[in-house]
Formats: C-alpha cells, structure tokens, sequence
C-alpha cells in the first residue's frame, strides 16, 4: 500500500497514512512493489507464522502500522511460545531481536522496521532513534571496526530528499547493495551508514518513491533525491459519517479538494473556491456583491420542491444552510459562508446517494463533508501560522447605456425630467431645457456619462488569520481566528465576520479517546446591498437616471432645511441612490456557534465505540429600515426580525473491523442517530415611524404593526449499518443500511428504510496492464436515500390576516396538504472508471450516473378554481442522468518546472417522467411572458413564451405576417395551445480547467470556468429598453429612404416584421408625420412603424389583410411604443445565450527561500499576488450582463432563468496575500 | 479486562439510552403556530373584506373597467394603450377563487354546527362573487368548482345560464334560512363589518342581488324559465324586502391603518401618489352640463385654467360648495383648442403622445406627464388611506332603486312607479356623496329638463344615464351598458381593436394541463364571435360575446 505523498509536509502525509490504515485493516504494506525479492537466508517454517501476519496482527490490537520494504519482511517467519509481552514495544523488541530487524518509532502510532545493519556476523547497536540535530556535514573517515574480525569500513553520510520540491525524507532505506547492511534516514532526512569500504551501490528505497541506487565512486557525502513512485498514490478521501477510506476502495465518486485549492485566491463564501474544481458540481454565485448568496447544485436539481443543496458537515455536525437568505430585497449571503476557508483542511463531496445514504434524509441532494484543520501532523509542540491578505473589487464592466437622449417618453421634441424612461430630447444638441436643480432657468443640455464610474467604488476586502496549534504526545489542538472585512462597490455596503476555531484531541488512555471542537462564527453587515429590483435598489435607481442628470449634483441627498425629512430627488418616481445607501439601511447578524463532542472507546482492538453529540445553532438578526420619502414608504419603516435555528445530533457508534489471513478485511459498524431541529422566528415591522429617523418598533404609528411569531420541531431517529469488506486489496464491497423514523409522517409512514450497495474492483491488480497503464479500476454503485418532510407539513390549517380593524382575519392558503403523505424515495445508479496513465502523469475518473426520485413531495400548481392554488402530491419520477469526467495531468514536470492541468467536465438533463395521477405539467416560474415550465416526459428548465400572433393562411400572400392592432401595435397569440418553447435554462455542459505552474520558488494558479449552453430571459435588457436607456432604442431596422419601405419589406421579410422601423429623429430613422397630422405639426420627425398587416373582415365576413407596411393608412406610432411592443411582450427577444467563460481565481506565489526565513525562525512563508474574475468572455456579448446571475429571488427562494436587475457591475478583483508558518 | 470493558459498555449504552429516550413522534408534529378550526366569524371578516376590496379595485384600481365607462383615463402611464385603448389582456381571478374558497369553509361549517345564519352569509357572499366572476368572464367553472378535496383539479367551464341559476337558487334559500333564524344562529357583530350581525339587512341584501341578477338577465327570461328559473317571480318576490334606504347598502370602509386594510390610492399603497387617472372628459362635462353636484365631491378643478379674460397669469381661489378652496392659476388665452372650464377631463382613447400633451395649448413647460396642471386631478379623496366618500361598494340602495326604476319602466316584473324610483335613486347617490350637508335643492336639480324623467324622450336611456353617474368608480355600468348599450359611449380616436368598447374579460393564462386545456377549449368555443376580434386570434378576447348578450344586438354589433 502506497500512500499519498505530494508535496506535503512528511508529517502529514504519515498522519493521513495512519489513517488509511485505521480503517484499512488488509494492513499490507509494500514498497517498491516492482522491485524483485531478494531471497531469504531463513527456513520457512510451517509451524510458526510468517512476520507478515504477526504484523497485522500486532497493528490491528495496538492499533499501530508498520512502514517497511517488503524485501524486509518477505519469506519471514517467527516462533510465538508461551511467552509473555506486556507492551508492544517489548513485543516487538522479541521480533525484532530474533528477526535481526531494527524498529524505530517515527510518530505516535507508526513504526518503521528496518533490517539490521549486519556485517560480518558482528550486531550493531539500534541505530538512535533521532537522528542527530546538527547539520554539519558528516567527515569522511575511515574507522575500525569492533573485534573480532576487523575490517575496513568507511562512513558515507548525506541526506535525502524529495525530487519533485526538495523535501527532506525521513525514514528512507538505505541499503548497501548485496548486503543486509543499511540504515534508515532521520527525520531531516540525513542518514550515515558505516559501510564496507568495498561498498559502491547503496540503495535507497521509500514507500511511495521509486527504487534509486546510486553508485558511491570517491564519495563519501551524499544529496540524494527520490522521485515519486510511478505507482498510484493512494488518496485517503473522508466518506459519510467522516470515515476516511482509500479512494481506490470506493464504487462512487468523490470529489476532493485540498485546502490549498480552496485558499489560492481569498474568498469570503468558501463555495466560490469550489467553482469548475470539482466535477458535477455546479456553483453560481446569485449576486454580484461580494458576500451574495451562492447555489451548489451536485449532480443537478433533481427535486423540484426543494432548493437542492447538499447537506453540510462540518467535522461531523450537520450545518444549517440555505441556498438563499434574502430579507427586505438584500441578500445577507447564505450561512455556509459562516466558515472561514482558512480553517479548512479538506472538502470531500459525497455526489451521489450511494456515497451520502448514511446520511438518509438530507443526502438527497449530496453531502459537503468539511474537515478543519487539526493540530494533528503539525510538527511536535506549538506551531503559528499567519496570512493576511487584502483584495480590491473594482467595478469593470456596466450594461452599456446611451447618452445621446434624455428623459422623458413623448419623444425627443420634449424633455421630461419626471420619467424613469429615457426617450427624450436630444443631449449635447445645443437644446436648452430647465431642469430639475436650474430654477427654472433653461440651461443647456448636455449629457453626464459618467454615472456609473461616480456611483460605484472600489470594494476593499481584508482578510485575516492566526492559528496556533500544538501537538503533544498525547493530544492535539489548533485555535485559529480570523476576521474578514468588507467594503462594497455600492457605497456604505460593508460586510464582516469573525471566526475563532478550536479543535481539540485528547487520549485520556490508550484505549479512550476524546476530542472537542468548537466553531464560533459572527458575522454582519450595517448594510447590504440591495437587489431586487425595487425602487430601494441603488443598481436599478442608477441605471434609471436620465443622463442629463449630474450624479454628483444628488450627493448631498437631503433637501436642504429638511434633513431627516424629505431627499433630494430629480424625479418623483425614483429615490436619489445615495439617499438609499447612507439612509435606507438592511442590515443583518448572526451569531452561530457549532460544537462537537466525541468519545471513543476500544473495547477491544477490533470494536470500538463512539459516542458524538454535535450541535448548529445560530440567532440571526435582520434589520429594514426606511427613511421619511422614501418611494415606497413616504414616512419611512422599520422591520426587525430575529430567527433562531438549532439542530442537535446524538450518535452511537459501534465498529468493529477484523482482517481474515490474507485475503479478507471487514470493517463494520451499526449506530443510531437522534436529531433534533428547532426553530423560532420573532419579527415586527411598522410600516410608518412617527419620529423620522428613529428606528424602533414602538415609534410605529397606531395600527401599522405587523407582528409575527413561530416555532418549528422536528425529530428523527436513525438506526445505520454498514460493511466494507475487501478482498485480496482489489475488490470491495461496500453496504450500508439505514432505517428512519421521523415526526413529520404520519404514524405508518413514518419510518422507511434505505439500503445501498457498491463495487469497486481493481482493474490493474486483476489483469496484466500495458506497461503505461498505472492503475485501472471499474466501480458501481446503487443506493435509495428516503425524505421526509418539514415540519408541520400535513395539516391543513388557518393563517392570519392582518386585522381589519378592531376584527380578527383568519383565513385558508391555497395549498390543499395531504395528511398521508408518504417518504420520497430517491434512487441513483452509478458506474464509473479511475484511470491513471504514464507513472500518473494522467489521471481519469469519469462517471455516469442515473437517478430518479419517486414519490416526491411536490406542490404542484393547480387551477385555483379547483379550490387550491396548489396541491401537495406525493408521487411522480423526476429523473436525472449525466457524466462527469476528471482529468488530471501533469504534461511537464522537470526539477524545478512543473505543469499541472486539472479539467472537470459535468454535464446534466433532469427530466420530469411522471406527475400525479391525472396531471400532466409543473410549473416553475413565471415571469414577464416567460414561463419556466416542464411537461410531463419533458426536461426540467424549458422556457416557454405566447408567440407573437401572425398571419395563419398559408394561402395568404401575407402568410406568416405579423397582424398588428387597430392602433398598429404588435399583438400576443392569445390561444394558449399555441405557446412556444424558446429556450432551456441549463448549459450543455460545465468545464473547469486549473493549471498550476511552478517554477522553482515561484507557483501560478489559474481557475477558468467554463459553462456551454442554454439561455436565460433578461428582464433588465427588456426594461433598458422599454426605458429608451439601450443603444438599440435609437433607431429600427435600417432602410433606403429613397425607396418604397413597403418593397423593401417584401423583399426581406426577415429583417423587418416582428421589429420596428422608424427612429427618435431623422437623423435616427425616424419617419415624417402624415401631413396633416397632429403631430406632425407638433413632434420631429420620428414617426415610427410595427410592420405587419391588419386583419380586417369584409361585408361578407371574409378577412381582408390590409398593410402596414408604410404606405398609406400605415399606423404610425411614436417611436417608445414601436420599440417596446415589438419586444416587451415577447421574451424571446431578451433571451440570451448562457454560455460564458470567466477566469474565476489566478494567482502567483512566491515561497520565500527556507534559507531566507529560517533566520527569523519562520518554516514557510510566501506571499501571492491574486485575481478573481478578471476576465469574463460571454457568447450574448453583452458587457455587464453575467449569465451566472439569471437567478430571480422570489419571495424565500430563487427561481432560476430569469434575471432582473441582477446587474451590479461586475467586478474584478486584485491583491495580495502573506502566509507565514512559524 | 473483559469484564469491566463489558460494564463500561453497558455504562455507555445506559447514557445513550436516555439521551435517546423515545419521545413520540406523532405529537411532535402538532402545528404550533396554526390552528386547524377557527370560528367562522374570523374567516367571515377575511371574506367580506376582500370581497369589498375586489369590487373597489375592479372599479377604481384596476382602471381598465373605469375606463371603459369613461369615469377615467390613465393620463400617460406606459399601460395606457391598455387602459384608454383597450388592449385588455389575460385577467387573473385567483383573487375571487380565493374568496370562494375560504366562503366555502364557512357554508360546510355553518351546515356542521347547524347555524343558519352563517349558511346564508356564505351562500350570500357566494352568489356575490361567482355572479361578478360569470358577468366578467362569461362561461366559468361553478358546479365542479371548489372540489380540490374531493380531488377534482380541473372543473369544467358551466354554461353562464347555470351558474346564473345556481345564484338566484342559492340567494332564494339564504333569504329563507334568514327569515328562520333563531338566537342560536348568531354572528358576532364586530366580525360581520358589513351589518353588525344583522339578519334582516343580510336579508335585504340577498333580496337586493337577486334584483339585480333578475334583471340582468331579462332578455334571457325564456331560457332561464326553461332551467325553472321564472325571474320575474323571483324579482317580485325580493322586491318586497330589498333596501329601503343608504343605510341598507351592502357597504364597508376602509380602515387606513396599514396597507391590506386602505384603499389602494392612499399613501400606504401608492406612496407616490397616484395622478396619473384622470378623470374622462365624458363624464365630467357630463357631470357640467347637468349641474351636478357630485362633480365637486369626485373631482378637483384644474391647477392652471386657460380663460380668455384674463390678461396675464392670475391666482384665484375657488372656493366649492363644500367649502374646499384651490388655488387656480388664470392663463390667458385665445386659442380656441383648449378647454376653458374649471374641470377638464381627458378625453378618451388619444394617443398616448397626444394625452400626455392634452390641453397644454401653447405652454412649452415640460410638466411632470402624470401632473398635467390643465387637466384635473381626481378628488384629494381618493389619495387617501381612507374616506367617507371613498367605501368599497358591492350594491347600494340607489342601484336598487334604478333597478326598480328600469323594472317599472320594462314592465312584467311587478314594479311600477318607474319615476318615483328613478328620483329616489338619483336621491340616494347624492345623498351618499353627501351632496345634503350643504342644503342642497335637490328638486331644482332634478327639474332640470337634462334631468328629470318626464322630459326624457328615452326613458331607459334617462334611467341609465343617471345610473352611470351614480355608478362612479363602481362596475355595475358597464354590466349595464353592455345589456342595454345605454349611456351611448363611443370609443376614442385611437381602439386597439376598432371603435368599440370591450365587452368582457379575458381568462386568465390556462393552467397548461391538457385536462384543463380541454375545459377552457370548450368554454372558448362556446363564445360568440365578433369583427373586432382579429383574424387569427383566439376567441377568448374582449371583444367576444358571451352567453348573456348573445343573440342580442347589445351592447353593439
């Protein structure tokens, strides 16, 4: 067994050793396994056993391992008698003694066992066990050596090291060639050997490194470097309940990223670092601020009533967490961005149900097991570690808006200031108008286009982090605290949190183990911003400023005289952004402590038990408030609301794991698990202050109170079992079972079970490879997860209304519960490959999986005259199936340049295969014409739309033609059995490609992140340019003027009907009046034109098509709503491409020499220049519309597909980062 | 070892066992926050309050109904092709369904615990909510309607002629629960906010509806008669007890504490107050020529006048009858395109950049679109959160008597007196607007040969006009109008579907289940068609006919 040993701190990596062999009780250790065995000088004996398995059997009841060269112990055998041994050490003093093996204790439970360095018939004694502290350089020399036989020998002494980063490596063999003689490397790495002075070949031999011999010639000092073993590193990944297993012993995917992967580049929602890292995983950040919410949908949304994502551990305690927190339109970023990436050790995300199934209920949607870091594998006593680091978000890129007319909506021969539509008269066109802040004088107008750069700034995010962490022999533990703080691009938007972390381990005695930890998180904000798309969104406010409005004139956002009272307004119908930001605070914090105590006990070396209460609890408190003339709350507000969240897991653990001979490892385990969740919720809201700017709820005006109040408990408990059993190292068999009785079904359904099942065997082991191959496995899984359902959600009941009066309202909500409802069950398959290539320069995993989910609890839209607006059923097949393929390669690795390339590549389809009896279609949302919605047999995520209605007679000159009303507007088809599908929300597929380089002290990171396919419907690009504020609104579809635009349209059907044909003013392509016309006495010319025709009917009832095209009798109209009804009825027109491709994180790092640091006693230190999203490629091409943010809030959960003023600029981000590890 | 490993065990297993101590489940789950049985008095205060709210928002807020009848136009709101032109689209009626439903919980528990009372207050406020859904929309789901618990998700569309039925049936048998109640029976006053838990006004009110509904459908008596509806014996029977005077009308206030309770004008709901309705110049110079002094009560005068005496620009105060001053600018002028008068309505259906414009004449200001000063604003009353002069209405006395009026005048339906009705109506409305606190001559007024109903030529025509005035903000005209095409209103320049004005609603957007689709399908297909529909488009529009008026040349051809 080979261990995963990359460019790690040796400790570590002999720590996560042990790990595997905790769990992994085959307990064989090989090296150098393509190294040929030397053959041994000793009988076999049939009658004693082989050193092999009194190994194992001394590792399984010391719960120890062993580390040594198979040559070492090959063809061995001792003799057990009567005799007595109180302790291993004086077991292993008989082996060691008879075998002629030296053993040396490398850490707390790891002991390497070396041959003895023999020569001559003459025993040396055990080498010491620390290797000499001094680094000053071995002399050559030669010595005597003891009587009898005196013989020449010469001392060679040096060091060796890891060739890929220069490492030390301790505990190496080295052996002199043909001989028995050798020695082991010291901790440093430095060895001395007391040779033959006929010696020429030493052999240096490590688990995990290739086999080296290097010919001594005069030398007698020594630099040797190992290479990595080509042979597969074994990965220990952490599974379900935290069990950390060998990646190769598991029939499903995982997915597993490393700590320096999440903190390459500072992020404040630990989530954003997982985005393109790891495959079937799809990340979207919901909102441009720093501190939004982020989604994490594994394997795509399979349920359609819940937000699907996964569940969080955190060292073992489920964590709340929601893909949304939104509260009074800000969003408050959601709670797993409570944890600070910096005390992440490790993330290991179980996919699919067959990874998550002990998880039972929540698994359904996947599982993010993180690990923090522990004092464990620091090196022995206190250890500190450092980072700071500072990042500017600057605002790089706005939705493009024109700045050749300002406000208004009668058309460019008038400037009217009052409107949000910008469809007025001509700027910088030597026009003088009076406006908003000119008195009455007429000033010139000119244009102001700098709104944006004068509104926004640069965001500043400031990350800090100490750990301390101490590691003694019979405990551990690592406090780290950290802080971040945030300023926004949207003045006066800050965000903060403060993390202390403790993880504590302590042996009380060999046999009883405990460890606690301790997570508290506080983080807030006086002010988010917000986002939906209200007049209290800044963004929105400023993309509706008419661009004859100087920004810098509504700085001082109060009427002057009437601060506190009345803001500074240059039209009715918006509120001034800076009075929002500075005044119209939304602000939340949270307070969230996660605590977990565990117990172990050996009863025996094979059964343990473990005993674990965890515990996630966080008040949250959110503040609204609204200032006096404010738009939608003329004498201001105030809401308050404060939710309490708890949940407790109780565990019982028994283990019990046992290896049979040679071929047979069984590790099981039953427990039980008890968890309770509670939450409360208290919130008040006056809609009216009597004070202006006091904020409390008793300053309400009489009668605006709204005051809420609930509670909520669920409990479950859990019986689980599972079995791993291996065979010969490469086939396992992995079972788990679990059985849940829970309080939110009724009494018979209530309780349900869930079994899973999975494979993995070993390819390579089983069948003779091609020499490139390194390792090969096949694996397959099946696993049911069942769920229940929240709390209270069976009975039908009454709600409150607010009082009319001095009476009482009470009323029924639509949704018609069913009190029978049963569990879901959710099924998933799963079969996949692991590949490595070339001594691991490649490395592939790639899966295919199929899932379905059966009897979901669905509230399904029902017709409300039926009675219910919706109807929770309890049945159907959602299904979904994809791939998702890893790839890691490393194209070029020399000694001091590497090039690694990590690819993901995910792709996933979600189809609806069956509703309830009798129903046929869900609907997701809807929003502005465009429908998200999903026919039975069809696919979760098509966009639908009421088409634009044409001419149907296919006899007709006129076929296909759009019909225009009476008054020359473009009409919606109005029969619903003609609705059409536009488009699909999901992407064809996700891929995200790392490369690292490094470059001797010098590492490049980049993330790139690209998403295919799909589409999503703007409503922000539809209202910029119902609003006028689009390039696009300046002018139609160009013509000839000279010509007939009637022919013209004929000729070219394509270009012209369905969009508008005119302009704001000639010069635009707008058209003459009609003389005789009103306006044509009064407007410029800027008649404009739906093309189409009108549907008329002759005397005899006959439809007659009648143009109107620009001839005569054509309806003009002005050029607003010629632009706006040929697109804001017909989403298809802002339907724009999903795909993008944005370089989410770079980074460049320099480690400081160890040379250099170490005269400040510092081990490592490095510092990074880092980058996030400096680059954003959109196939739309659109500047500032990001398609990762067509997420909608609606009301407590997003609906995806649909953006709408979802366009705070988009950022890029630099600074630096400073890690120092004392 | 063994043996104390083993008694550690049980130590441990002990521990847990009472940390996991079975609670039992079931109880657990018992809602702590929501009951599952409330009285019927609560769910009737949500019913009467949301009913009252949708017939006031049908008629002011909604705006597309208003307009129609020409109370008013949106003056330049971005809608205003909807609103002055009449390119209605889909309308959602989940408001209604929701009523019904909750009503429906108050009929099964008044059949539960036996109370008569509440029986006939839910049967009552049933017929008044599916009669306003069928005279909206025509054809809709009413017999398999409201059965989601029996699992009946897709109700099929009845003929108008059933649900029609179904009302005047259920309104019979609430008059007679009401006339059979006992002590028993009781509401608790504070609850009924309609009439304080009194019977024989609930009893008049379901007389009055069936009136009203009686009525309606006079052109379709032989088709009713063929269901064994006979509905002149059903109107000469509730005539007998229907409202006697205002303090009858089926009327309620808004309480103006917090948004869900005021009217939608007032600043908890509309903080930016709402100028952009105007009121239409049909109705207002109708409201001139005859005198009437409700005008004042409804609407404000002009902020700037154009006048040809004035020289330059003069600040008046107008001072209204009811003692309410303005400050008026006097702006002179000669042009003989502007409307000189106090009160300027906007004319109906302009285009939009004329309407912004309206009656502007020469001054190049550039005014807030929404706040032209030359036309006028509605009544300051109507920005409020509440006031008296501002109820939610769903029938009052001055309709009941219009409808006897009508019904005398008709015919067959066992009234007469036609005239006497009529002036008593005109009474009741002007009373109600409170006209009489600033002592009023009320028969000067009505002497007025514009006015009084001897001076009529036609006398139907008279009665509806008079009927449309006092109908203000309500929806009751446009029922009206479409029966009997009186007051003659005429589209405006600019008809997004041609020069008439629309007859019904729209469904709202189909649920997409084929099971539904082929319900609406068939509803769809049951309506008439007419040429204002375009070629090519689905039947369900607003200018289809609908059951009602099929067969009849009303309210057009």
């Amino acid at each position: 067994m080979k261990s995963f040993y990359r460019r790690k701190s040796r400790q570590q990596a002999l720590g996560l050793l042990f790990c595997c062999f905790a769990f992994q009780a085959s307990g064989q250790l090989l090296a150098s396994r393509e190294v040929a065995g030397v053959q041994g000088q000793y009988q076999k004996s049939t009658t004693t056993k082989s050193l092999k398995s009194a190994l194992k059997d001394l590792q399984s009841r010391y719960k120890v391992s062993f580390s040594y060269d198979r040559r070492t112990v090959e063809n061995k055998t001792i003799e057990y008698g009567v005799q007595q041994f109180g302790s291993l050490e004086k077991e292993l003093d008989f082996i060691s003694s008879t075998l002629n093996l030296r053993y040396e204790k490398l850490d707390k439970n790891l002991y390497l066992l070396t041959p003895m360095t023999k020569w001559a018939g003459f025993v040396q004694e055990p080498l010491r066990v620390t290797p000499p502290a001094t680094t000053s350089i071995p002399q050559v020399s030669e010595v005597q050596a003891l009587a009898p036989a005196r013989k020449l020998v010469k001392v060679i002494a040096g060091k060796v090291v890891a060739k890929s980063d220069g490492a030390p490596l301790p505990g190496v063999n080295v052996v002199v060639k043909g001989t028995q003689t050798g020695t082991i490397s010291g901790s440093d790495g430095s060895f001395s050997i007391d040779a033959p002075a006929s010696t020429s070949v030493l052999v240096f031999s490590f688990i995990g490194y290739q086999t080296k011999e290097v010919a001594l010639g005069d030398k007698t000092n020594l630099q040797v470097e190992l290479e990595e073993s080509a042979i597969v590193l074994n990965e220990a990944v952490v599974t379900a309940l935290g069990i950390k297993r060998e990646k190769r012993s598991l029939g499903y995917s995982v997915g597993n990223v490393e700590s320096t992967a999440l903190t390459q580049t500072p992020q404040n929602n630990v989530l954003n670092t997982l985005a393109g890292k790891v495959a079937g995983v799809q990340i979207s950040q919901m909102g441009g601020a720093v501190g939004s919410s982020v989604s994490m949908v594994i394997r795509g949304a399979n349920s359609l009533n819940s937000d699907n994502q996964p569940l969080f551990v955190i060292d073992g305690v489920p964590v709340a967490n929601r893909m949304t927190n939104s509260f009074a339109g800000a969003d408050m970023g959601n709670p797993i961005s409570d944890i600070n990436p910096n005390d992440i050790a490790n993330i290991s995300i179980l996919k699919g149900p067959s990874a998550a199934a002990l998880y039972g209920s929540r698994a359904g949607s996947g599982v993010v097991l993180i690990t923090t870091k522990s004092g464990t594998g620091g090196k022995k006593g206190i250890g500190v570690s450092l980072n700071t680091s500072v990042v500017m978000d600057k605002p790089l890129e706005y939705v493009r808006v024109q700045n050749k007319f300002g406000s208004g909506k009668t058309g460019a021969h008038v400037l009217e200031e009052a409107e949000n539509e910008s469809w007025g008269a001509a700027l910088d066109a030597g026009e003088n108008w009076a406006l908003w802040n000119s008195n009455g004088q007429k000033v010139p107008l000119i244009s102001y286009p700098n709104r944006f750069n004068d509104f926004f700034q640069t965001g500043v995010t400031n990350t800090n982090n100490v750990s301390v962490n101490g590691n003694y022999e019979k405990g551990n533990f690592r406090l780290s605290v950290g802080n971040m703080s945030n300023t926004g691009i949207i003045p006066n938007t800050d965000l903060s949190r403060l993390t202390i972390a403790l993880n504590s381990a302590y042996n009380i005695t060999d046999k009883f183990r405990t460890s606690v930890s301790l997570n508290v998180t506080q983080s807030g904000s006086d002010n988010r911003p917000l986002i939906d798309a209200s007049r209290n969104d800044p963004v929105r406010s400023v993309y509706e400023m008419g661009s004859q409005v100087n920004i810098n004139d509504l700085r001082n956002y109060w009427l002057p005289g009437q601060e506190g009272i009345a803001q500074l307004k240059y039209k009715d119908k918006q509120n001034n952004p800076f009075f929002l930001v500075y005044e119209n605070l939304t602000g939340f914090s949270r307070d969230r402590t996660v605590a977990k105590i565990q117990m172990d006990y050996d009863f025996t070396n094979e059964l343990t038990l473990t005993g674990k209460y965890a515990r996630d609890s966080y008040s949250e408190i959110f503040e609204a408030k609204k200032a006096y003339s404010n738009y939608e709350a003329l004498k201001g507000g105030y809401t308050i609301s404060n939710d309490y969240r708890k949940e407790q897991n109780l565990d019982l653990m028994l283990n019990y794991k046992k290896s049979f001979q040679n071929s047979w490892s069984l590790n099981a385990m039953v427990g039980a698990n008890r968890l309770e969740q509670y939450y409360q919720s208290l919130y008040n809201a006056t809609t009216e202050l009597v004070i202006p700017g006091l904020y409390t709820i008793a300053n309400g005006a009489p009668g605006t109170f709204n005051p809420l109040s609930s509670f909520s408990r669920k409990l479950l408990y859990g019986v689980y079992a599972s079995a791993s059993l291996g065979f010969k190292d490469f086939v396992y068999l992995d079972l788990t079972a679990r059985n849940d009785w829970t309080s939110t079904l009724k009494k018979g359904n209530n309780s349900y079970f869930y079994p899973s099942a999975s494979l993995s065997v070993l390819l390579s082991e089983v069948v003779k490879m091609p020499s490139w191959v390194d390792f090969a496995k096949v694996r397959a899984g099946f696993a049911q997860v069942g769920n229940d359902v929240d709390p209270y959600s069976r009975s039908q009941t009454y709600s409150t209304a607010l009082d009319w009066g001095a009476a009482k309202r009470m009323y029924m909500a639509g949704v018609l519960r069913n009190p029978d409802l049963k569990p879901e069950i959710s099924t998933s398959h799963e079969i996949g490959v692991d590949f490595k290539f070339f001594k691991n320069r490649l490395g592939l995993e790639a899966t295919y999986y199929k899932r379905g989910n059966r009897n979901q609890v669905l509230s399904i839209v029902t017709p409300i005259e039926s009675g219910a607006s919706n109807k929770q059923i309890n049945a159907g097949l959602v299904e979904s199936q994809g791939f998702e393929i890893g790839i890691v390669t490393t194209p070029v690795k020399t000694k001091d340049f590497t090039w690694d390339m990590n690819f993901t590549l995910t792709r996933n389809r979600t189809y609806i295969r069956k509703l309830a009896e009798g129903i046929k279609y869900f609907s997701f949302t809807s929003y502005s014409g465009a429908e998200v919605r999903t026919y039975e047999g069809g696919q979760v995520g098509d966009i639908y739309m009421a088409p634009m209605l044409r001419v149907k007679d296919k006899a007709s000159p006129y076929y296909n033609y759009p019909i225009v009303t009476s008054g020359g507007l473009y009409q919606t088809d109005n029969d619903p059995n003609n609705l059409m599908k536009i488009g699909n929300f999901n992407h064809n597929f996700l891929m995200g490609i790392q490369p690292t380089i490094r470059y001797k002290n010098l590492s490049l990171f980049a993330n790139i992140d690209w998403r295919q396919g799909g589409q999503f419907y703007s409503n922000t690009m539809m209202f910029l340019g119902n609003n006028g504020m689009l390039d696009e609104t300046l002018s139609g579809v160009s013509y000839d003027p000279s010509r007939s635009l009637a022919e013209q349209i004929k000729a070219n059907p394509d270009a012209y009907l369905g969009n508008w044909v005119g302009g704001r003013n000639a010069a635009y392509g707008g058209f003459a009046w009609p003389e005789g016309s009103a306006e044509a006495a009064k407007r410029l010319q800027d008649a404009s034109l739906n093309p189409g025709v009108l549907a008329t009917k002759d005397a005899a009832g006959n439809t007659v098509y009648v143009e109107n095209l620009g001839g005569a009798g054509s309806k003009w109209i002005d050029p607003f709503s010629a632009y706006r009804y040929a697109n804001r009825p017909f989403p298809d027109r802002n339907l724009y491409s999903a795909t993008y491709v944005k370089l989410r994180e770079i980074s460049v790092t320099y480690f400081l020499p160890k040379s250099f640091v170490s005269r400040f006693k510092v081990q490592n230190a490095s510092l990074s220049i880092v980058g996030n999203n400096l680059y954003m490629w959109t196939r739309h091409g659109i500047k500032g519309l990001d398609p990762e943010r067509a997420f909608r809030p609606t009301g407590t959960s997003w609906s995806q597909g649909v953006e709408y003023y979802n366009v705070m600029p988009i950022t890029g981000s630099v600074g630096f980062k400073l890690n120092v590890d004392f | 070892m063994k043996f104390t490993n083993i008694k550690k065990g049980i130590a441990a297993l002990t521990v847990g066992g009472v940390l996991f101590s079975c609670q039992d489940l079931t109880e657990i789950d018992k809602n702590p926050n929501s009951p599952e049985d409330v009285s019927s008095n609560y769910i009737m205060t949500y019913v009467l309050s949301n009913t009252g709210k949708t017939f006031f928002s049908l008629g002011r807020d909604g705006s597309k109904i208003g307009a129609a009848m020409q109370y008013m136009q949106a003056g330049t709101n971005e809608g205003a092709a909807v609103i002055n032109q009449y390119a209605w689209t889909q309308e959602s009626w989940n408001g209604y369904y929701e009523i019904l439903r909750n009503n429906q919980l108050i009929y099964d528990k008044g059949i539960k615990e036996n109370n008569r009372f509440f029986q006939a207050i839910a049967l009552t406020m049933r017929s008044v909510v599916f009669g306003l859904l069928t005279d909206l929309y025509g054809d809709i789901p009413y017999t398999e309607s409201l059965k989601a618990s029996s699992g009946l998700f897709f109700p099929k569309y009845d003929e108008q002629a059933v649900v029609y039925k179904g009302i005047m049936t259920d309104l019979k048998q609430a008059v007679t629960l009401l006339n059979s109640l006992e002590s028993k029976d009781a509401v608790n006053p504070t609850s009924d906010i309609l009439y304080k838990g009194d019977g024989k006004k609930w009893r008049k009110l379901a007389n009055s509806l069936r009136l009203r509904y009686a009525l309606r459908l006079a052109d379709k008596r032989s088709e009713m008669s063929a269901l064994g509806v006979n509905i002149q014996t059903e109107f000469t029977e509730a005539s007998a007890d229907a409202f006697t005077s205002n303090s009858d009308d089926a009327s309620m206030a808004f309480v103006g504490a917090s948004a869900d309770n005021s009217a939608p004008g007032g600043p908890l709901n509309s903080p930016n107050p709402n100028f952009l309705l105007k009121p239409g110049q049909p109705f207002v110079n109708k409201l001139i020529a005859l005198n009437d002094p409700r005008l004042q009560r409804w609407i404000q005068p002009v902020q700037r006048k154009w006048d040809t005496k004035v020289t330059k620009e003069t600040t008046v105060t107008v001072k209204n009858s009811y003692g309410e001053s303005y400050s008026v600018v006097y702006v002179p002028t000669t042009a003989t395109n502007v409307d000189t008068s106090l009160y300027v309505g906007l004319p109906v259906g302009l285009a939009i950049t004329q309407a912004v414009a309206y009656n502007k004449g020469n001054d190049a200001t550039a005014y807030n679109n929404e706040r032209n000063p030359y036309i006028s604003f509605l009544h300051e009353r109507y920005r409020k959160n509440t006031d008296t002069y501002v109820p939610m209405n769903i029938i009052t006395y001055s309709e009941v008597e219009f409808i006897l009026a009508e019904a005398a005048l008709a015919g067959n339906f066992g009234a007469t007196d036609a005239e006497g009705h009529y002036k008593k109506a005109i009474r009741a409305s002007m009373d109600k607007a409170g006209v009489f606190t600033a002592s009023y001559d009320y028969e000067k007024y009505y002497a007025q040969a514009s006015v009084s109903y001897a001076s009529a030529t036609n006398k139907l025509e008279r009665i509806m006009e008079q009927k449309w005035l006092s109908s203000w903000f309500g929806i009751e005209s446009w029922f009206d109008w479409r029966r009997t095409g009186f007051p003659t209103l005429k589209a405006g320049d600019v008809a997004q579907y041609g020069k008439a004005l629309p007859i019904r609603y729209m469904y709202p957007s189909p649920n997409q289940d084929p099971s539904y689709l082929t319900n609406y399908n068939s509803a769809v297909e049951r309506l008439g068609s007419t040429n204002y529909i375009p070629a090519g488009q689905s039947k369900d529009h607003p200018y289809a006919k609908m059951w009602l008026i099929q067969g009849t040349s009303k309210p057009w051809n």
